[in-house]
């Protein structure tokens, strides 16, 4: 029986095996593909660990760090180890695995799921038409473009304005396509506004905004798309659509946390985050099994990613010396009219350390003020410059002001 | 205040700070999150620089690319140029993090190393 299991071994995962290896506990990762480091060997550009380390890193270097840090404290690594079912059992948990020596079973007393997200597809967004080959979420593209080399056509037509689509269209642009579109039903680029401006902006791609793809034409390959003109409300304009021809769709149309398999083992999903429900420790709502990176929520910076493993590491610690600081009731944490998604969606321990939390504004403001209020009494209230949906925002939250409540509201003003 | 006052977009790391130039002999940067804004901000105002995140072929090793980066930024304008000069390239496993791919490229006085190890695997 080992003490932990991380599943995942891209960066949150091997932010959170270390930390908790060094506590003393037996600790193994076990990851699905060849090597360490998830989506940031596919992440080539650089914009990582500006937080943490002061400096400007690309994916690779970032996990590079990490991967060290998992070496350095002896914690077990099994590579092409894909976890198929977890069930719990009165001890702990039992998994089965599929391993290059077939498929095994493995236990431990606590769980760290850190499988991080997948990309919304085409039937999710509803494009219409043939189901030719050549339709590709732009991450699978940056895979083929940064580690095998190959292009996934020569006049790419790139579907949403997200940020894996912008990276995606500076590789494709310094490649050396032939063409690039990029359209999106936005009146504005909803990836990182740096994104737009180093990835577009600055070599004059040509972009739509309030456009779509209605269909896809093309019989065994793309031939051409219908593009359609879409109203503040995403709704087609009729008599606007137009053929463009392209050979290949390129989808960046949303990460989704990948919380299928923690709900098979009946921890509760929020609808917001897509994620499951966690406290300030990131344990879910099944006890001894913690979540943590792109699984809780979409980060875009992996800076706030893996400080969710740092955090993971402690009620880790907690659970497995069987200390509870457990509330009688949890505080629950909503957010607002004005804000999409909170994390912890629960602060469910007395401590006295203060708590961070993450939250997706809903709307653009200049001079926000962020609001915690329980009831019509304001806790905690802070004045931000500048906020957006893109940017995921932070905030402390002293556990002192949430004595006696029961929900704490999350909003911008 | 000067005509050459204006507003860029930090792009050194996800945070995406809007910094505000005051542009006079000496350039005044406010608006930035970190230390990283204000050199960013220096350089935007006269001569924009761009980092070059990219691939080269690489020959015996796991994946056929290489990821490699411009060691600092090279600027906007010669961008083209280093891809030119790197798109021929291929060099072999095994490949140190940090290793010099290309000495100054296209001119620019900046090297382009590889950005992780990559093993020889046959
Ligand atoms: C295109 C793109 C660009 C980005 N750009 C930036 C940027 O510029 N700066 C920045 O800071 N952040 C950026 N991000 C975000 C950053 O990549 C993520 O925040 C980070 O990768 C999340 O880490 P993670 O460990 O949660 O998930 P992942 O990196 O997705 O890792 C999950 C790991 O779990 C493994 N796994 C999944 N299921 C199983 C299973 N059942 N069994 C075993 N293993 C499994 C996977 O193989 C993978 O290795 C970008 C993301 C994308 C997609
Ligand atoms: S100023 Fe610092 S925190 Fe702000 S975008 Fe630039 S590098 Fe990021």
């Amino acid at each position: 029986m080992k003490d932990v299991v991380v599943i995942g071994g891209g960066p949150s995962g091997l932010a959170a095996a270390p930390e908790i290896g060094k506590k003393g506990y037996d600790v193994t990762i076990l990851e699905r593909n060849g090597e360490l480091g998830g989506l940031l060997q596919q992440c080539i550009h650089e914009g990582f660990g500006t937080l943490l380390f002061d400096k400007s890193l690309s994916g690779p270097e970032f996990a590079d760090i990490f991967i060290n840090r998992v070496h350095d404290t002896g914690v077990k690594v099994e590579l092409e180890t894909y976890v198929k079912s977890v069930e719990k059992r009165e001890d702990g948990f039992e998994m089965t695995a599929v391993t290059p020596k077939g498929v095994e079973i493995i236990k431990t007393r606590s769980l760290v799921y850190a499988i991080g997200c997948r990309e919304r597809n085409r039937f999710e967004i509803k494009i219409g038409g043939t189901r030719p080959a050549g339709v590709l979420t732009a991450g699978t593209v940056q895979r083929l473009v940064n580690l095998y080399g190959v292009l996934p056509g020569k006049n790419p037509i790139i579907v949403g304005g997200g940020d894996v689509g912008l990276i995606v269209a500076r590789h494709l642009y310094l490649e050396g396509v032939e063409s690039i579109l990029m359209v999106y039903p936005e009146e504005f680029f909803s990836g990182l506004p740096r994104n737009a401006q180093q990835c577009i902006l600055d070599f004059d791609i040509p972009y739509r905004p309030r456009t779509t793809v209605k269909r896809i034409l093309g019989d065994k390959k793309v031939e051409a798309v219908e593009l359609v003109k879409v109203d503040e409300n995403w709704d087609m304009i009729q008599g606007t659509e137009e053929i463009y021809r392209c050979d290949s769709v390129i989808l960046s149309v949303g990460l989704v946390p990948y919380s299928e398999k923690v709900e098979e083992l009946g921890a509760e999903i929020d609808c917001k985050t897509n994620g499951p429900v966690v406290d300030e420790f990131f344990e879910t709502t099944v006890e001894g099994v913690f979540s943590v990176g792109n699984l809780v929520q979409i980060f875009d910076y992996v800076d706030d990613a893996v400080q969710t493993s740092f955090v993971a590491a402690q009620g880790v610690d907690k659970y497995l010396k069987g200390f509870s600081s457990k509330r009688d009731k949890p505080v629950k944490l909503k957010p607002g009219k004005n804000v999409g998604t909170v994390t912890p969606q629960v602060i469910a321990h007395d401590a006295d350390d203060d708590i961070k939390i993450f939250f997706r504004p809903g709307i653009e403001k200049e001079g926000a003020r962020i609001e915690l209020t329980s009831g019509k009494e304001v806790l905690k209230h802070q004045k931000k410059r500048y906020v957006r949906p893109s940017t995921l925002e932070e905030m402390e939250l002293p556990r002192d002001i949430l004595s006696k409540k029961k929900e704490v509201m999350v909003d911008v003003r | 205040m000067s005509d050459e006052d204006r507003e860029v977009l930090c792009v050194r790391c996800p945070k995406g700070c809007r910094l505000k130039l005051f542009i006079d002999e000496n350039i005044v940067v406010k608006g930035q999150e970190c230390k990283l804004g204000v050199d960013y901000g220096k350089k935007e105002a006269r001569h924009p620089e761009r980092e070059v995140p990219t691939t080269v072929k690489i020959k015996n090793a796991r994946w056929p690319r290489l990821p490699v980066r411009s060691k600092k930024s090279v600027p906007l304008a010669k961008i083209d140029e280093v891809m030119e000069e790197l798109r021929g390239l291929k060099v072999e496993a095994p490949v140190k993090k940090g290793e010099v791919i290309v000495q100054n490229v296209a001119d620019t006085s900046v090297d382009i190393i590889a950005e992780r190890d990559m093993e020889r695997e046959v």
